[in-house]
């Protein structure tokens, strides 16, 4: 068949393929256009805008970050999700490597219970939850945040991890021992710096699921000045009366970050998937 | 890809994962469960209070006894509060309030310095924090699970309930503090007063600084536009939505997905219809299928059915059904006084064709009235650290003729007694009149209430009978015997 | 978030020889100090809270009173006697499978027709992957304005082209609600799916799907016969995830409808809320938890189960 009429065949169903992945490709993006336009609309029109700008109150932008306080979210959110995000990645590569690649006993009990945890949802554990950070003195402080945080994403860390340390041949390993290092020297020089695609996969999860966490933050943070994105939003609504075209440029806002953040690491992101952080 | 490397939980590892489980129960168990509080007496107390008071109680004991157990319970919260310790606190103080109510705040703290006026060396440092209502619940409650919560809780009963809260040794009785305070409770206006006090007066958990009440909003355009009249009847709504109907206006709007506003709409049929029926099956001392219950459930129904209730009404939020009225789609919403604080987000224009009326009679022989009570209503924490300037600032602000006059603007009537002839805002001043014969706006049994709501979000889909509902809600009401009656 | 294989890395099976080689072998005992950190966290934050949770599921206790009142049973009792806990069980199920399913198919499918040749290929899979970027409590805002039935978008759309009878009270209406609130999941979900099946597609050989099609296996044959068994483990693995994600759903339910109208949204999650945070029954609150847990681990494994089966080649 000559590769003309291959092509001409495969028409239809090239066509189909595009039609289907457009149409759905909107269903994605039609919900943030609309938050657009509500963003840019005048209080009277968010009454009645649907696709089409009825007016460009850019003002919406500036409102919704005073009346919010987006430079402290922002500040919170930040430093929450990203100390949690690193203090998760150290203790779950030093438990991975453990598990990949160290002999003791009860390992692959340990492991298997730690799996357990994923079952465990969170509203299980709020009450109690609080209740260890009222004890710990750490209540209403980022710190609870952060703790918390690092606990609830190590397990999946620890197992994306662990597969992938699994992934590295023996045979580097054991020149290493030969070489003489201790475990310690061959976690920190030949495995981590070999983990660069998988942490940078877990580290993209972990900013998402950090980043937008909700009901941890709203039962362990009180003060305003503490306050991460999702939980000043939600507040936000209570806060004032809504004002649709406010309330839609604070979400434009909160999404800004990690739609920044995603871009930027996303060629890492795909690499650290396909290298075998899935690997069976 | 061999299949068998899939997660299998061996059943080694299962048992010992429940048998760990175990274990952090058994620590669990070592842990001190509940933070201690100041009374530790209070919550035995309770069941004794309302062995004395319930009409089928088994061998009493005296109700003088109990009162004072009570009084001794909360000991640590009331002999630090008396009018002396109150003038006592000088400086600046910190104080925590939490609320839901963010339009309050700038009144509030406007006012504040002049407390000076009765405290001449107090000076308070207020963080009134204003909780987004959904999630005030949750936060008031795992902060007193905490030990970590608000000087001055702010109650709203089906949501945070007096009745829990002071059961639960949480809230400081104000009763003996208000007996040492004659200034106090002669200053408060009578109806106020009632509206916090339980067990005839022997208790006082919070203390009132605003009341309002809730009537029928219309938009005076549109009425004129179908050519009708301010109903006064049933029959007459029922004519009146018709025609607003014929012009494609939704006649009567108000918020049934977020429940509240769905309440006060029963409420004020069973003002008319069940009376004090209402009340006693609140308290347990009748049943929820009372028959005038289930025939206010089917008023409700009645307005469903004869079109008086907007379109799609199981689905519209109170913030729905604002903008809706706003947007002049619909001529009337159910909303109380505390709308005129709002005033700035309407459409231009809109307020000065709108007015308010009372509920039409639905019932031969029935007056109609608006449902309202108190709206700013906060008790005292038993284990605050600032009792005394807390109930200091409070006092000041319900007692203090400028602290009081900012409630009038935000849509509200203050408790101390005022020049009603100072209204000149015709809705205000409607709302002004019905206030003294206004219908309770609470039901105190939370579990009642959220099983009513529940039902009359299912009766506005037509999914469920009014007898259905309050056969549910007598199901979920709470059993055995309450912990204090409501007047 | 994604789980891996826990398959015994000593490959010897049991046997006198075998277990004595096992007993020389040596141990690397620094191997605990590596997993110390993780371990301390899990008990802190799972151990001891599950732990606190069964005993308290055992008792009477509003949150904040000095009063813990043990009840044994009676906790269970009054949950598995109380209707709404049923609706809650059942509207839980229904939506773990309805969200799963339409999840981990559109996934599916999205990453099939973005493995192959496509225009504007890697723009697509970027666009898909958004939603998962965004806050619960975005989306949950975002699609309530969406939804709302006066001024929201769809009903605008559909009431413009001449499908207005189709605009109802989508968070209203208890039919419909329910499936409202799962269509806005698969929303935000679906990239997540996708991007791990592109993943586990890139591990399907290229020269296997070549070698069929020289043999005149069309497309859609290479697919059915070729991709989807090799792909297997992934599917279930997503499937795992997704179903018992889908079992703890809980914000979007709250923040969109509150378990509403009428408990047609309830779920166990957002029952456990309510009883907690709402009636003040910690206990009962906690019994609802434990249930929770017990399903949660039971559907899973379940569902394993039944993958496992299928799956064996």
């Amino acid at each position: 068949m000559s590769v003309w009429n291959r092509t001409l065949k495969q028409l239809p169903s090239r066509l189909l393929k595009l039609v289907v992945v457009t149409a759905v490709a909107l269903i994605c993006m039609i919900p943030f256009w609309y938050m657009i336009v509500l963003s840019l609309a005048k209080q009277q029109d968010t009454f009645t805008v649907l696709l089409v700008p009825k007016s460009l109150q850019w003002s919406n932008y500036i409102v919704a970050w005073q009346k919010a306080n987006f430079t402290v979210l922002f500040r919170n959110s930040f430093a929450v999700t990203l100390n949690a995000l690193v203090l998760t990645i150290l203790i779950s590569s030093l438990a991975a490597y453990a598990f990949a690649r160290l002999n003791f006993r009860g390992r692959n009990l340990i492991f298997n219970i730690l799996l357990l945890g994923i079952m465990i949802p969170g509203q299980t554990v709020l009450i109690p939850l609080f209740l260890t950070m009222k004890q710990l003195g750490l209540l209403d402080t980022l710190y609870a945040l952060i703790l918390a945080y690092t606990a609830f994403g190590m397990i999946s860390t620890t197992f994306i991890l662990t597969s992938f340390f699994r992934t590295v041949p023996q045979e580097l390993l054991d020149q290493a021992k030969i070489d003489g290092c201790s475990h310690l020297n061959i976690y920190a020089r030949i495995m981590m710096p070999l983990a660069r695609p998988a942490i940078a996969t877990v580290g993209i999860f972990l900013f998402l699921g950090n980043w937008n966490e909700l009901i941890l933050a709203l039962t362990l943070i009180q003060n305003d000045l503490r306050k991460t994105v999702p939980l000043g939003l939600i507040t936000f609504v209570g806060q004032y009366k809504i004002e649709y075209g406010q309330l839609a440029a604070a979400l434009a806002w909160a999404t800004i970050p990690v739609l920044i953040v995603y871009i930027a690491l996303q060629k890492e992101f795909i690499k650290g998937l396909t290298a075998g952080a899935l690997k069976y | 890809m061999s299949v068998n490397r899939s997660i299998r939980i061996s059943r080694r590892s299962f048992l010992s994962g429940t048998l760990l489980a175990f274990a952090g129960t058994a620590l669990a168990a070592c842990a001190p469960a509940a933070q201690p509080t100041v009374q530790p007496t209070a919550a035995t107390a309770a069941p004794t209070a309302a062995a004395a008071t319930a009409p089928t109680a088994a061998p009493t004991t005296a109700v003088e006894p109990t009162a004072a157990t009570e009084s001794t319970a909360s000991a640590a919260g009331s002999t630090s509060l008396s009018p002396d310790a109150l003038k006592a606190a000088k400086g600046k103080q910190k104080v925590v309030w939490w609320s839901w109510t963010p339009q309050k705040n700038d009144s509030i703290m406007k006012v504040l310095p002049g407390i000076t006026r009765m405290y001449p060396d107090l000076e308070i440092d207020l963080e009134r924090r204003n909780i987004e209502w959904g999630q005030y619940p949750q936060m008031v409650k795992t902060a007193l699970a905490a030990g970590n919560a608000p000087d001055i809780i702010d109650i709203y009963e089906a949501a945070v309930s007096t009745m829990d809260l002071a059961a639960g040794g949480q809230l400081v009785d104000l009763a003996p503090y208000l007996e040492m305070d004659t200034e106090w409770k002669k200053g408060l206006l009578p109806s106020a007063l009632k509206s916090d006090s339980w067990n005839g007066g022997s208790h006082y958990f919070t203390l009132p600084l605003s009341v309002n009440n809730v009537m029928v909003w219309y938009n005076k355009s549109l009425f004129e536009k179908a050519g009708v009249q301010v109903p006064t009847t049933l029959d007459e709504l029922k004519a009146a939505a018709k025609a607003l109907r014929a012009q494609k206006i939704q006649p009567l709007v108000f918020g049934v997905s977020d429940q509240w506003q769905a309440g006060d709409m029963f409420l004020t049929l069973a003002a008319q219809i069940a009376g004090d029926k209402l009340r006693a099956a609140d308290m347990r001392q009748a049943k929820w299928t009372d028959d005038s219950l289930v025939a206010t459930m089917k008023a409700f129904k009645d307005l469903l059915d004869s079109g008086i209730l907007a379109d799609g009404i199981s689905g519209i939020s109170s913030t729905d059904a604002g903008n809706l009225y706003m947007a002049e789609k619909a001529a009337m919403m159910l909303n109380g006084s505390w709308a005129l604080s709002g005033l700035d987000q309407w459409p231009a224009g809109l307020f000065d064709h709108t007015g308010v009326f009372l509920f039409p009679k639905v019932k031969e022989g029935a007056t109609p009235v608006a449902v309202g009570d108190y709206s700013q209503n906060g008790g005292l924490w038993v284990n605050s650290k600032a009792l005394a300037p807390a109930l200091a600032m409070y006092r000041f602000l319900s007692l203090d003729k400028e602290a009081q006059a900012i409630w009038l603007p935000l849509g509200e009537i203050p408790v101390i007694p005022w020049d009603t002839s100072t209204v000149k805002d015709p809705v205000m001043k409607a709302f002004v009149d019905a206030q003294p014969n206004a219908f309770t706006r609470m039901i105190y049994d939370s579990q009642a209430n959220a099983a009513l709501l529940a039902g009359i979000q299912g009766l506005c889909e037509g999914k469920v009978t009014p007898e259905e509902v309050m056969d549910t809600t007598e199901k979920s009401a709470r059993q055995g015997e309450l912990p204090f009656l409501k007047d | 978030m994604r789980v891996s294989d826990s398959h015994n890395l000593s490959s010897q099976t049991t046997g006198p020889v075998q277990a004595d080689a096992r007993r020389k072998q040596k141990y690397d005992n620094i191997g605990y100090l590596f997993i110390l950190p993780v371990v301390v966290f899990f008990c802190l934050f799972f151990i001891y809270p599950l732990g606190y949770t069964i005993r308290l599921s055992f008792y009477e206790w509003t949150g904040f009173s000095n009063d813990m009142t043990f009840v044994g049973l009676r906790n269970l009792h009054d949950v598995f006697s109380n209707w709404v806990f049923w609706t809650a069980a059942k509207n839980t199920i229904l939506y773990a499978i309805v969200q799963t399913s339409l999840q981990t198919a559109l996934g599916l499918i999205l990453a099939l027709v973005l493995d192959s040749r496509l225009l504007g290929r890697e723009m697509f899979k970027v666009l898909f992957f958004t939603p998962v970027l965004v806050s619960i409590a975005v989306v949950s805002l975002l699609w309530g304005r969406i939804f709302e039935p006066n001024f929201g978008l769809l009903n605008g759309l559909l009431t413009k082209i001449g499908l207005g009878v189709l605009a109802r009270p989508w968070l209203g209406d208890s039919q419909v609600a329910l499936f409202a609130v799962i269509s806005v999941s698969v929303w935000q979900g679906f990239g997540y799916s996708m991007v791990l099946f592109l993943a586990g597609l890139q591990n399907v050989l290229e020269d296997l799907k070549e070698a069929a099609k020289i043999d005149g296996a069309s497309d859609l044959g290479v697919i059915w016969h070729i991709t989807l068994p090799l792909l297997r483990p992934v599917i279930a693995l997503v499937a795992t995830l997704t179903l018992i994600g889908a079992l703890k759903v809980f914000e979007i339910i709250y923040v969109m409808t509150s378990g509403g109208p009428n408990h047609a949204t309830e779920t166990i999650s957002s029952l456990l809320y309510y009883e907690a945070f709402r009636f003040n029954h910690m206990g009962i609150a906690s019994a609802i938890a434990v249930v929770l847990l017990i399903g949660t681990m039971a559907m899973s494994i379940l569902q394993r189960r039944v993958m496992e089966r299928e799956s064996e080649i």
